[in-house]
C-alpha cells in the first residue's frame, strides 16, 4: 500500500509539465491531487480516462494529468464531453471546470447535461472569483464581496450550484473543500462509479484574488475559513446556525435512468425493429 | 447493381448522402429552414448504431460534435444564420485543433431573425471569416439535390483528409425543394478515413504534420494519451509561447488548405469559350444563371456561366483567366455583394464586374437575370 | 526490541514498535505555500530559505499524509522507512 502510494498517482502526471502555473498555495494543486487519488483508488486504466476542461485557472488542469486531455472554449466543456461520452460510452469522461466557466458561461450545458443524467463526472472548483483575468466577480461570488468590477462590494446575489443541477436531475452531488482534502478522493471515486450524471463541488481558496481583495490573508487562513464554515452533511437537522455555512459530503445520491445507456437500448430496439 | 431513384428535397439529400459518407453522430439544434436534417437523422443514425443528440443551443451542438469527433466519430451538424453565428467560436476551435467536421448551414434572410423561412446567400464570407484569427477552411456549395448528396459527401471526405471543419453552404431553396436523384451503390463511392497513427504511442507527437501539413489525431481511448487545446500549441499538443512555434501553427493550419487549392476546387464552366459575359452564380442562383445564358445564347448574346462549387478556397486564378478573354463578369448572389468582392480581387481589373443582387428574401430568378444582362451586355 | 537500534529505544514514545516515515520533498516544485507547515500536527517542517518547508523532525512523522494531500504543488511524499529498502 505505501509502496503503491510513493509511485501511486505519479503515473498519472505529465511530471515534464511540472511545476504547474498556478500560484504558490493555490488550491488547484491540492484538487488535482484529490482526484488523481481518486482515480487511483478505482484503478481506472488511463487509455479510458478522458479528461475535459473549459477555460480558467482550474481549467488548465488536463495538460498536467497523463489521459485523453481536451482544453476546450469559455463554457463548453460539458458540452464537448457529451459528445465524447455519447459516442463512446466506455469512456471514463470527467470535467474539470471553475465557477465561472460553469456557473456563467457554461450554466446553460451544465443544467441540461445533468438533466439527461449522462455518466459525467463534473468537478468544479469553486474559488468565487475569476483567477484567470485577475479577480472580477462570478456568479458564486457572495453579496458584498469585493472583486476587481465589484470595487464597491458585490451587489449581485450568489446561487447553490448543487441545489441548481439537483433540481435538474443530477443523481450524485457532493461537495467539500480544499481544507478537507482527504475527503476528496472518495468524492471523485464515488461519482466516477456512479452511473448517471455527477457534480462534486469543491470550495477552494484562491489567497492571490479572492482573499487579498476580501483581506482573509493567504492559503492557511483561507482554508481555516472553510474548516470554520463547512458543516458536514450528517448534522443535518441538527441546531446549527447555517448562516453563511455551506454543507460538504455527499449530498444527493439517487438512480435514474443514464443517457447513453438509454439511447443502447433505443438503437438494440429499432433494430430489432427493422429486422422483423 | 442495385440503382435506386429517389424524389428528395435538399436536406434529405443531404442526408442520404452523410449517411453514405458514414455519419456517425449528429449534434444539432432545430432551426428553420435546416430542421429536416435533424429531424432525419433523429430516426435514422439509431439504425446504424449511430447517435443523434438534440443539445441545448447550437454553441453546445458543435462543441458535442467535435467531442464526439476526437473519439473518432464522423461527426456533423446543421444549421442556418442564427445558429451559424452562435458556432463561429467552435469553428475557429475546430481549426486550431484540427478536429474534423462537418457543418451544414441551410441560409436563410438575415440579419438576426431576419427571415426564416426566405432564402438568402447572406453567410458566404461569414463561413470563411466568422471566426476570430488566421484561419482556414472549405466551404462547398451545392445548385441541385443531387448535388448536395454528392457535396455532402465530399465534405465529410474533405474534412478527413484535411482535418479541418468543412461547411456545407446551402440556401433554403435548395434545402426545401424537390428533385429526383439517383441514389449510387456505396461501393460506386470514395469514401475517406482520417489516419491513425502507425507509431507506438511514446513516439507520437499529435501535431507533428503529415507533408502536406495535416495533423494526425489518434482517436480518443486508442492508447495515445495526447492534450487537445485552442491556445497556441506546438507539435506535442501542448501550450506554447514560442514566437517561432506560433508563426509556424498559425501557417501551418492556413496553408495546408491554400496548398491543396488545386485538389479542392471544383466549378463548372458553360459557354465560356467565346463569352463576351460571364455570369457568375453559386447555389440556387446559379440554375436562374444557367437559364438565363441559354436565353442569351437564344438572343445571339455570347454569354457563359461560370458556377462555383467550392466557395472557400475561392477558385481566384480561374477568375482571372476567364478575365482575361471575356468584356464583363456579372456576379448574381441573394445577398447586397458578398462574393463580387472576391471576383473583384480576382479579376485584378482585366474585365469590367458588375453586381446583380437581390435581398428581398426571393430568389433571383432567369427574368431578373436577363434583365440584367441586357443592360450590361455592351 | 533488542533488533532496533538504539536510538529508536530512547526515543521511543510508547511500548508498541514506532513505525517510521520517510517524506521527500520536490523542492523544484514546491512553492513554499506553508500549508504543510502549519497543518503537520507533529510540527515536522520549519521554514526554511524562502518559506519553503525543511525537515526537522522526520522521526515524528505519523503517515497522517496532511501535507500530501493538501500539497498544493504535490511536492510532497511519505512512505514507510522500511518499505524503502525492499
Amino acid at each position: 500500500m505505501a509502496i503503491k502510494e510513493k509511485s501511486g498517482i505519479k503515473k498519472y502526471l505529465r511530471l515534464n509539465k511540472f511545476p504547474h502555473i498556478w500560484c504558490g498555495g493555490c488550491g488547484n494543486g491540492i484538487v488535482l491531487r484529490g482526484i488523481l487519488q481518486g482515480i487511483d483508488d478505482l484503478g481506472l486504466e488511463q487509455n479510458k480516462i478522458v479528461m475535459i476542461s473549459g477555460i480558467g485557472c482550474s481549467s488548465r488542469m488536463p495538460g498536467y494529468v497523463d489521459f485523453n486531455t481536451l482544453h476546450t472554449a469559455h463554457g463548453r466543456a460539458i458540452a464537448f464531453a457529451t459528445g465524447v461520452k455519447l459516442a463512446k460510452p466506455d469512456l471514463h469522461v470527467i470535467i474539470i471546470t471553475g465557477d465561472g466557466d460553469c456557473a456563467a458561461i457554461g450554466g446553460n450545458h451544465l443544467i441540461h447535461a445533468a438533466r439527461r443524467n449522462i455518466d459525467l463526472t463534473v468537478v468544479i472548483l469553486n474559488n468565487s472569483i475569476y483567477g484567470m483575468t485577475s479577480g472580477q466577480y462570478s456568479p458564486l461570488t457572495p453579496y458584498g464581496s469585493f472583486a476587481t468590477t465589484a470595487p464597491y462590494g458585490n451587489i449581485e446575489q450568489s446561487f447553490d450550484l448543487c441545489e441548481l443541477v439537483s433540481s435538474a436531475g443530477a443523481t450524485y452531488i457532493a461537495r467539500s473543500t480544499t481544507y478537507h482534502a482527504m475527503q476528496i478522493p472518495k468524492l471523485i471515486a464515488a461519482g466516477i462509479e456512479n452511473s448517471g450524471f455527477s457534480f462534486i463541488e469543491i470550495i477552494l481558496h484562491c489567497h492571490t484574488y479572492y482573499g487579498r481583495k476580501n483581506k482573509i490573508g493567504g492559503p492557511v487562513e483561507m482554508m481555516e475559513w472553510q474548516k470554520s464554515h463547512a458543516v458536514p452533511i450528517s448534522k443535518k437537522g441538527s441546531n446549527i446556525d447555517m448562516t453563511g455555512k455551506f454543507y460538504i459530503g455527499e449530498l444527493k445520491k439517487t438512480r435514474s435512468p443514464e443517457y447513453c445507456k438509454t439511447y443502447d437500448e433505443l438503437i438494440s430496439a429499432t433494430q430489432r425493429r427493422k429486422e422483423s | 447493381m442495385k440503382k435506386e431513384y429517389k424524389l428528395l428535397q435538399g436536406n434529405e439529400a443531404c442526408v442520404e448522402g452523410a449517411l453514405m459518407a458514414g455519419v456517425s453522430f449528429f449534434g444539432g439544434y432545430p432551426i428553420t429552414p435546416s430542421t429536416e436534417i435533424a429531424e432525419s437523422l433523429a430516426s435514422r443514425l439509431p439504425l446504424t448504431g449511430g447517435k443523434f443528440i438534440q443539445m441545448e443551443d447550437e454553441i453546445g451542438s458543435i462543441a458535442a460534435v467535435l467531442g464526439a469527433s476526437l473519439t473518432g466519430a464522423k461527426a456533423m451538424t446543421a444549421t442556418s444564420g442564427p445558429g451559424f453565428s452562435l458556432m463561429q467560436e467552435l469553428i475557429g476551435f475546430a481549426c486550431i485543433t484540427e478536429i474534423p467536421c462537418v457543418i451544414v448551414n441551410v441560409q436563410r434572410l438575415g440579419p438576426s431573425t431576419g427571415g426564416p423561412t426566405s432564402p438568402a446567400q447572406g453567410d458566404m464570407l461569414q463561413a470563411r471569416w466568422g471566426t476570430h484569427g488566421d484561419h482556414n477552411l472549405i466551404a462547398l456549395c451545392p445548385t441541385s439535390i443531387e448535388e448536395t448528396f454528392y457535396h455532402t459527401i465530399k465534405c465529410f471526405n474533405l474534412a478527413e483528409e484535411y482535418m479541418v471543419p468543412v461547411i456545407l453552404l446551402m440556401d433554403e431553396v435548395i434545402g426545401h425543394m424537390r428533385e429526383r436523384i439517383k441514389i449510387p451503390d456505396q461501393k460506386e463511392l470514395m469514401i475517406i478515413n482520417r489516419q491513425q497513427p502507425s507509431m507506438p504511442p511514446e513516439e507520437y507527437l499529435p501535431y507533428r504534420a503529415d507533408e502536406r501539413g495535416v495533423a494526425v489525431l489518434a482517436n480518443f481511448g486508442k492508447g495515445y494519451r495526447y492534450h487537445v487545446t485552442g491556445l497556441i500549441h506546438d507539435e506535442t499538443g501542448f501550450p506554447t509561447n514560442d514566437p517561432k512555434e506560433t508563426s509556424k501553427l498559425i501557417r501551418r493550419i492556413n496553408y495546408k488548405i491554400e496548398n491543396a487549392k488545386d485538389k479542392l476546387l471544383d466549378f463548372q464552366k458553360d459557354n465560356t469559350e467565346d463569352a463576351e459575359l460571364i455570369i457568375f452564380a453559386y447555389g440556387s442562383t446559379a440554375r436562374s444563371a444557367l437559364r438565363s445564358a441559354h436565353e442569351a445564347r437564344e438572343q445571339g448574346m455570347k454569354v457563359g456561366t461560370f458556377i462555383p462549387k467550392t466557395i472557400w478556397p475561392f477558385p481566384e486564378k480561374a477568375i482571372f483567366e476567364l478575365a482575361e478573354k471575356v468584356k464583363t463578369i456579372m456576379v448574381c448572389e441573394m445577398n447586397l455583394g458578398q462574393l463580387v468582392y472576391e471576383v473583384e480581387r480576382a479579376v485584378k481589373g482585366k474585365a469590367r464586374v458588375e453586381l446583380l443582387s437581390k435581398a428581398s428574401g426571393e430568389l433571383i430568378t432567369p427574368k431578373d437575370i436577363m434583365k440584367k444582362v441586357v443592360e450590361v451586355y455592351n | 526490541m533488542k533488533d532496533l537500534p538504539l536510538w529508536l529505544n530512547l526515543k521511543s514514545l510508547s511500548e508498541k514498535q514506532k513505525k517510521l516515515f520517510n517524506i521527500e520533498i520536490n523542492y523544484l516544485w514546491c512553492k513554499g505555500c506553508g500549508i504543510c507547515i502549519y497543518y503537520c500536527p507533529k510540527k515536522v517542517y520549519t521554514a526554511g530559505e524562502l518559506g519553503k518547508p525543511q525537515i526537522m523532525n522526520m522521526d515524528d512523522c505519523i503517515n497522517c499524509r496532511l501535507c500530501v494531500m493538501r500539497c498544493p504543488d504535490l511536492a510532497i511524499e511519505v512512505y514507510p522507512r522500511e518499505e524503502e529498502k525492499l
